[in-house]
Formats: structure tokens, sequence, C-alpha cells
């Protein structure tokens, strides 16, 4: 592929690249990334081994995992003890997994190695399994952090990871998968959604493959993987038109000398990245340096990020914001904190997409689905509440606010273990009454996104805001509506700070802003 | 917000929209504009298009309603072994015929009954079926066999299929959360909990700023030429297809947004409010849902839901709170749409995504189950019991389970096939036998 050139390279094509493989960032941090040029860039975000890592996991993913109950206190409870041990483990994976996506947003807001948490966000909704079925905060975090680890790596080593991965084993039922009666779930999946695609195996490859994953399964003391040679089936297997003794990484190497494997995730990896429907050169490409690399995936991005088909008009803000990248990239480009965790969580699931829980496993479908006519304008109104506050909160929540019974199952951080019910509804009111008042806080600061020397006149204060939450030229008729915009304002050193919120909320209102 | 700001934004909008003040009537005059461009592009209107088409309202009872102690089998022996603490006595039940009663709550849907405006159909589920309260209502949602994945819903492959040219607000869904019946390919469809959410927040008619940021609204997102033009070569509303630009097609989405949310608001606040409702969440959104229908939005399927049906602990009382507020919130809305004179238009659809285990628990309640009955009502029905009750004889469960005796997709058949008159192969993905329940 063509790479881009030194004189190609402008501040909007870094503030594409960072958006793209990270969260987008700040006018200064585009500009110290484009400080390092074309391949420097590529390199930095790449390579990211030798950065700083980002925000350490709450404590709770460090602690052993509790054993609550513990298997003899079931059996010798009665069935409304056993009920209630349920329902306070329940209460307590709840309180964890709402911590662990406030830290997930946290750590992709700061993190210095944007690609790491873009490419985990990436391999959660390849490998989907959902909390929902799941049920554990701690498996949920194990396998966040093994896409952590995997994400930039060896596609095989990854493979093989989510194939032993304790949520995968439950969400794809492998761990209920013995010699007697293997479950083909898996392994059809495997085939189907994560490394081939339809059309490439045939029925026959999956029950033989079935059989080869058998006994992979979970220790239920210490919730990790666990080979469980009584359930294996340790026959001959006829799998792809290869005999032998197969277990599961022998199919996973199987699968991987298929021709169509490095194409098909090639185009995962351009589609999520760039653009859908790449050229079929593209493709070839890609997926010729995956297979000389032995899929290791660095080159490949590499190769990505340099190309010129990355930086072209079909790519250049051309892809729907995914509610975490609006979110996200909303607080980067406003240089703001993060809100109110569970507000957070909230606002990207009502948005339709809830971290640790995607709607199944084909993962989140993306692109235009994203938006429906009812949450584009839920869009424009959460933005008001990042930027303005106040009572648009009031208003975006309805009378009953913040806290209804829904929401304020994704607000919960504390398990509160040792109250009754009617306690525990008590201190939820109370915290929920304390965070109202907090969120009616904007998180945006007027001086930081338009600062004093911008507002010497209104074509400075357009083009200072232009830049800030577009980073692109913008078409012809887009610009004549925002220095209408403008012209119908006063101007720029008479703005309140109320004033310059409303100006930020109205520019992220728009059908442009919800593009990247 | 009070409405007078809201009638100062509008004004605003307009002027920005068309360059000068206009009277009230743009708004609709908008809406018959896109109706216009959304005709001609998709070559004609469908004939069951506009005021006088059917409607669906299909009503999810979330959780896993106890079917048995909802259609109640009062003449089986077996019933009353195995649920020596919940069993409906039948002295209490209302009666259907000899074998059957509806649990004593049901008071209002018995009265639907006896004036020919309810249909029972038993034993109703399908193969191999998931216990799993998120699975099970995915496959409903889905219309998927089990062992399947799908991403879009049945209602989503209507869509996709049967509502080509149709703005977004061809459906409508009361709740938090969009369902998955709802997703498509081209997605379409509008979900609120509350109307007045459904609207552009954050222009404060004190602050300086107001007419500049709605001209600015109006402007970036009333993008008339370019909706139009975008809807000429796209055949019709809907989702993002294949070449178009992402641009247009937000623009696309942001107009209907603008005038679906000024349609619906204007019937909700115009409507007289129907009187007759008992207090309580479904009964306002049954209200709502009634005055949309007055209003005469174009509107085909409607999806409210009541939630709590999970009752594994103590169910005695709590099921029959939930059943007297469903049945008597369902009987004012019938009785509503009947002085409307829309009842025969309407087919209200009411299912739960499973049934419970046939044996109560230890703890008062039941666990999650299989096969529960469904209920039609409308103006243009079989009334009466359909379909059968699936043996309750030990050895006939399935891992203490009813066996379904009824495949869910065929009650959906012929509802597409015999109410919308759409034929249900396209949405179903294969045929499904049809029911003689509608008329």
């Amino acid at each position: 592929m063509n790479e881009i050139s030194k004189s190609d390279w402008t501040l909007a094509r870094v503030a594409h690249l960072l958006n793209r493989a990270g969260f987008g960032g700040s006018p200064a941090e585009i500009k110290e990334l484009y400080e390092l040029g074309p391949t420097g860039a590529v390199d930095y975000l790449v390579d990211y081994q030798g950065t700083g890592a980002g925000l350490e996991p709450p404590p709770f993913t460090r602690e052993p995992i509790p054993d609550l109950p513990n298997r003899r206190e079931m059996r010798d409870a009665d069935e409304e003890q056993r009920r209630e041990m349920q329902r306070k483990r329940r209460r307590l994976n709840q309180a964890w997994i709402n911590q662990l996506r406030g830290w997930w947003f946290e750590r992709m807001r700061t993190s210095p190695r944007p690609l790491e948490e873009k490419l985990t966000l990436f391999w959660h909704g390849h490998f989907a399994t959902s909390f929902e079925k799941v049920k554990s905060a701690h498996i949920m975090y194990g396998q966040n952090a093994m896409f952590r680890k995997n994400a930039a790596g060896s596609f095989e080593d990854l493979v093989v990871a989510v194939s032993k991965d304790p949520a995968m084993l439950s969400y794809l039922d492998g761990a209920q998968s013995r010699k007697k009666a293997p479950n083909e779930n898996y392994a059809r999946e495997l085939m189907e959604l994560f490394t081939l695609g339809e059309g490439n195996y045939s029925e026959k490859d999956i029950a033989e493959a079935a059989r080869a994953f058998t006994g992979w399964t979970v220790n239920r003391e210490t919730r990790t993987f666990r080979k469980a040679p009584r359930n294996h089936d340790g026959g001959v297997k006829t799998f792809m038109g290869e005999s032998g003794r197969f277990d599961g990484e022998d199919i996973i190497k199987l699968i991987l000398d298929h021709p169509a494997a490095a194409e098909f995730m090639s185009i995962k990896l351009w589609e999520f990245f760039a653009y859908s429907n790449p050229e079929p050169e593209i493709i070839n490409e890609l997926a010729a340096t995956m297979r000389s690399n032995e899929y290791q995936l660095r080159p490949v991005l590499k190769s990505m990020f340099r190309s010129q088909a990355f930086y072209s008009t079909r790519a250049g803000r051309t892809q729907i914001k995914s509610p975490v990248q609006w979110l996200i990239g909303s607080l980067k480009v406003l240089e703001s904190p993060l809100p109110d965790p569970g507000l957070c969580t909230y606002m990207a699931a009502s948005l339709g997409q809830t971290l640790f829980e995607p709607p199944n496993v084909k993962g989140w479908e993306g692109g235009s689905a994203w938006i429906t006519t009812a949450n584009l304008l839920h869009r424009y109104n959460l933005a008001s509440v990042l930027v303005e506050g106040g009572d648009s909160v009031k208003e975006v929540f309805g009378d009953r606010g913040l806290g209804g019974p829904e929401m304020g199952r994704m607000f919960m951080q504390e398990p509160m273990m040792d109250m009754d019910d009617a306690e525990i509804r008590r201190t939820r009111r109370q915290e929920m009454r304390k965070r109202r008042a907090e969120i009616s806080q904007p998180v945006m600061k007027p001086d930081m996104v338009l600062p004093k020397e911008a507002r010497a006149s209104r074509d400075t204060a357009r083009k200072h805001l232009q830049w800030r939450l577009f980073q692109s030229d913008l078409r012809p008729k887009d610009v004549a509506a925002f220095d209408q915009f403008f012209a119908d304002l006063p101007g720029p050193d008479a703005w309140s700070n109320d004033d310059i919120r409303a100006v930020v909320h109205a520019m992220m209102s728009t059908p442009q802003y919800q593009l990247t | 917000m009070s409405e007078t700001t809201f009638q100062t934004r509008r004004s605003f909008l307009r002027s920005g929209l068309v360059g000068g003040a206009l009277t009230w009537t743009v708004p609709s005059f908008l809406a018959a504009t896109m109706n216009e461009l959304h005709a001609a592009a998709s070559g004609a209107l469908q004939a069951d298009n506009g005021k006088d088409g059917p409607i669906l309202v299909v009503l999810q009872l979330a959780g896993g309603n106890d079917g048995l102690n909802t259609v109640v089998p009062y003449t089986n022996d077996e019933y009353y072994r195995v649920r020596p603490r919940l069993g409906v006595p039948k002295r209490d039940c209302h009666t259907l015929d000899d074998d059957f009663g509806l649990h004593p709550g049901l008071k209002g849907l018995h009265e639907l009954h006896s004036d020919g405006h309810l249909a029972v159909i038993q034993g109703v589920g399908y193969p191999n079926p998931n216990r799993s309260h998120f699975r099970s209502m995915e496959i409903w949602q889905t219309a998927s066999e089990s062992d399947r994945y799908e991403q879009h819903g049945w209602i989503g492959r209507y869509f996709d299929n049967h509502c080509q040219g149709e703005d977004a607000g061809v459906a409508v869904c009361l709740g938090n959360e969009t369902p998955q019946a709802f997703a498509a390919s081209n997605p379409k469809g509008i979900t609120f909990r509350d109307p007045n959410q459904y609207r552009f927040v954050g222009v404060d008619e004190d602050d300086m700023t107001a007419e500049a940021k709605s001209g600015l609204f109006a402007a970036m997102n009333l993008n008339e030429a370019d909706a139009g033009a975008s809807i000429g070569t796209l055949g019709g509303g809907g989702g993002q297809s294949n070449t178009e630009d992402p641009l247009d097609f937000l623009e696309r989405t942001a107009l209907d947004a603008q005038v679906s949310s000024d349609n619906i608001r204007g019937i909700l606040r115009s409507a007289q409010n129907p009187t007759g409702y008992p207090n309580g969440r479904l009964a306002n959104d049954l209200k709502s849902v009634s005055k949309m229908i007055a209003g005469g939005l174009p509107t085909r399927i409607y999806y409210v839901s009541q939630g709590g049906y999970d009752t594994h602990t103590n169910q005695k009382g709590a099921h029959e709170r939930l059943l007297v507020e469903f049945g008597d919130s369902l009987n004012a809305f019938v009785k509503d749409l009947k002085k409307q004179g829309n009842l025969n238009r309407v087919m209200v659809m009411v299912f739960s995504e499973f049934g419970r285990r046939v044996s109560e628990n230890a703890s008062g309640g039941t666990d999650h189950g299989a096969a529960a009955p469904m209920f039609l009502a409308g103006g243009n029905l079989i009334a009466g019991l359909h379909g059968t009750l699936p043996s309750l004889a030990p050895s006939d469960l399935e891992r203490g389970d009813l066996k379904y005796q009824l495949d869910f997709r065929s009650v959906y058949a012929t509802v597409l096939a015999k109410h919308l008159r759409a034929p249900g192969k396209d949405v179903l993905r294969k045929p499904f036998p049809l029911l003689d329940v509608i008329g």
C-alpha cells in the first residue's frame, strides 16, 4: 500500500489518526503527535509497550474472589437462605461491574496508550460475552485484562486465550461441553464470527472441533481455566481434511492455516478503524502482511495507519461515533474530567452501548445502527448535560430525575452488603440526591474550551471551536451556517460562561458532530 | 421547560427553516412534505398506510408470567397436587369454560372475554426452551430458533420488508430501551419513556444565545433540501444504505426526528384525556397509545410492557396485584378504543418470555419455566379459548416444565398475515401454520 508522505502530514490527518486509533485528543495532544511525523507518530501509537500504563483497576480485582455463598453453606442452607445468598452475590457483582465500567471509561480517557484501549474495546465487541450471563465481575475483569494484554500481539495467542477464557467458556457453554455430550456453540461461533466467516467450514468441521474443545472448563473455586481430562474426547478427529487426536490448540492452528482467516480479520480491522467495504487490494495486502508475520498484529496495524487509504476521503469523517466514542471523544476535545461514573454508564447504555453487556454474541452492530430518530435527539440532549448541566439535567431525565429503578442499577457502586432492603433503599435515595446535585454541575470548563485570546472576534472564536470540536474542514454550507450562527450572537468578548456553554452545545447538536 | 418557551423555540425553528415567521401550521406542512417525498420515493403509498390501517399493540409481561395461575386448569387434579399453596381454587376463578377459568384478579380481562374481545391461546412456546430471561426474551423478540443468534428483531424485519417509505414513527415504544424486536437493517421506531423528553432540550429563552442557537439547530438539523434529495436516491426512509453518505443519513434522521417529535407531542398535548383508566404505569402508557391512535398518528405498531412477573418468592399477593393492573388497564384501553370507533383496527398481542415451573417451590413462588398462554384482544377476533394446555403429568414434562404445543411464531405469522396483512414469511424466514383466531 502507498504510504502517507511527510508532505501529506497535516494536523487534520493527525486528528483523524488519533480519533480512530484512540478516542481523539485536545488541540495540544494533536500538535504533539504531529511533531513526530507520520512514521514516528504511528510507531508511538502502535509500539506502546514502553509508554506508561494507564489507570489501575478497582481494588476488588486484586482481592481473591469471595466464595459467596460457598458451596458448603449453600448445601446446608434452606431454599429461603439460598435465595438470600444469591441476591447478595448479585448485588455485590452488580456494584463491582459498575466500578469496572467507571474505571474503564476513565482509563480510555486518560491512558497514555490510546490504541491499547481502543483495541481492547474492539476485541470486547469481536469476542463478545456479556455480564448478563456470566454474572461475575471478576471474570469479566479477567477477560478485559486478557484482551488488553493480547491487544496488539499475536492473534493466535489471543484466540487461544479467548478459548480458555472463563467468561467465554461460560457465555458460549464451553464449560459444560464434555466427551459424552459435546456442545457445538463455541466451535460454531469460533469459526463463523471470530475467525473465518460463514462458508469456509462444514457442519462436520463444527462437530469435530466441538469434540476437540471438550473438557476445557472453569475451576469452580478459582474461576480460572482448567482442563478436565476425564471429560475430554481424546479420540481421532477429522477437521478441515486433517486427521489426528486434536485438542483445542490444534484446531485453532488449523483454522489459522485456512486462507480465509487472515482476510476475515483484515476486513474486521479495516472496517473498525478505517471504513466499510474496503477495496480487495487493501485486504489482500493486509492479509499478506498478517500471514508473513505469523499473525502478529503490530505490523498490520502499522501498515494500516500508514497507508494513504487510511487518510483518504473514504475514511475521513465517515464513521458514526459509537456511544463510547461520542462520550470519551467529547471529554477529550473538551478537556473535561470524567462525569459521575454511573452517569457515564447510563449515557452510553441509553445510546445503545453498555460496556460488559454487548447485546449478543455478534457484539455491537455499529455504523448507522447506532442512530435512530429518538437517540439522535437524546445524544444532543446528553451533550447538554455534559456542557450545560443545570436545568438540562432535569429536562433530560424527567421529573423523577436520576435513580429510578432501571437507572439505579447502573449507578450502584457500593454493594451495601450488611444492610436490609429498607436500609438499602434509603441509602440509595440519599446517595442519588447527592450525586444528582453533583451531576447538575457540568464537567465542561468554559475557559479551557474557549480561552480569552480566542474570543478576539467572531471569526477567531468560530475557527477555534470548529477546530476543537470537528478537527477538520467542513462543507462550505456548514461553515456558512456556523458563520450565520456567530453573526446572530453578540461579539464573543461579551460572552458569559453560560453563553459559551450554549454555543458549544449548539455545535455538538449537529449531524456533523456525530461523525468522526 | 414551560410550554411558552417551547412555543418560542418552535417559532425560532420555523424562522430558521423558512427564513421568516409563519403560522403554527408549519410543522404539519413540513410533515406533509416529508410524506409526499417518502411517497414519491417509494412509488405509491401502501394500501394500509395512514389513518385507517391496522394497528398492532404488543404488550410484554416481563419477568416470566405464571401461565398456570393466569389461565387456571381448575378440573386438573395434578395442578392442585403440585401447587398445594399457590393453586387457585375453582370457586375464585372467572369461568372461561368447563375446564378453565381466569385468575380472580383478571376481572377486567374476563369482561373483555364476555364482550367477545379476548382470545386466549394456550400452550405457546418454542422448541428447546431457554430458561434465561435475557436469552428467552431475545428468542421471542428476534423470532429465532433457540440455538441461533439473530441481530434483527421480527418487527425490524417487518420494517425492512413492509415499511419502505414510512418514517420512523411507524412504530412507537413506550419505555427506556428500544426493544430488540425493533432492530433492523433500516431501523425505525421511536422509543421514549416520557414524550416530553422526546425533543431537543437546552434552549433557554432567557439566554441571549437562544435565538441564535435555535437558528443553528434549524440550519443543521432541518435540512429539507438535502434530506429530500437523499430520500429520492434511497427509495424511502429508514437506515443508511450501502452507498448513502453517512452525513446525508444523519441529516435525514435529524429531520425525521424533529417532525415526529413535533407530531407526537402535538397530538398528546391537544388530545383529550380519556377516562376510565386505573392508576399505574401500564394504564398511563396505554392511555398515551390511545391518544396517539385517536390523534391519527400513522403508527402501525406500539410496544408497551409491564414488569415484575419474576415471582420466585411469595408469589400469591404480588402476582394478583400484577394481574389486576394488567386486566384492568387492558379493559380500559379496549373500551376506550371502542368509544373512539377504532377497536376494529387494533389488535393487542400479549406475551411473556416464558411461563413458570409446574410445581411451586419452597418459597411460595415459582421458578423459570417454559410454555404459557398468550392473549389477543381486539374488535376483530374469534373470542374464547384456542390451542391446548400441555399435559401436567410428571412423565410429560420437560425438566419440570410444560411442553409447548404451539410455536409462538405461528401467532406472529397469524397477526402479520390476518391483521397487518403482511405475509409473515418475509418476516419469520419460513412459513408457520396460521391460526383461526382472527376474523
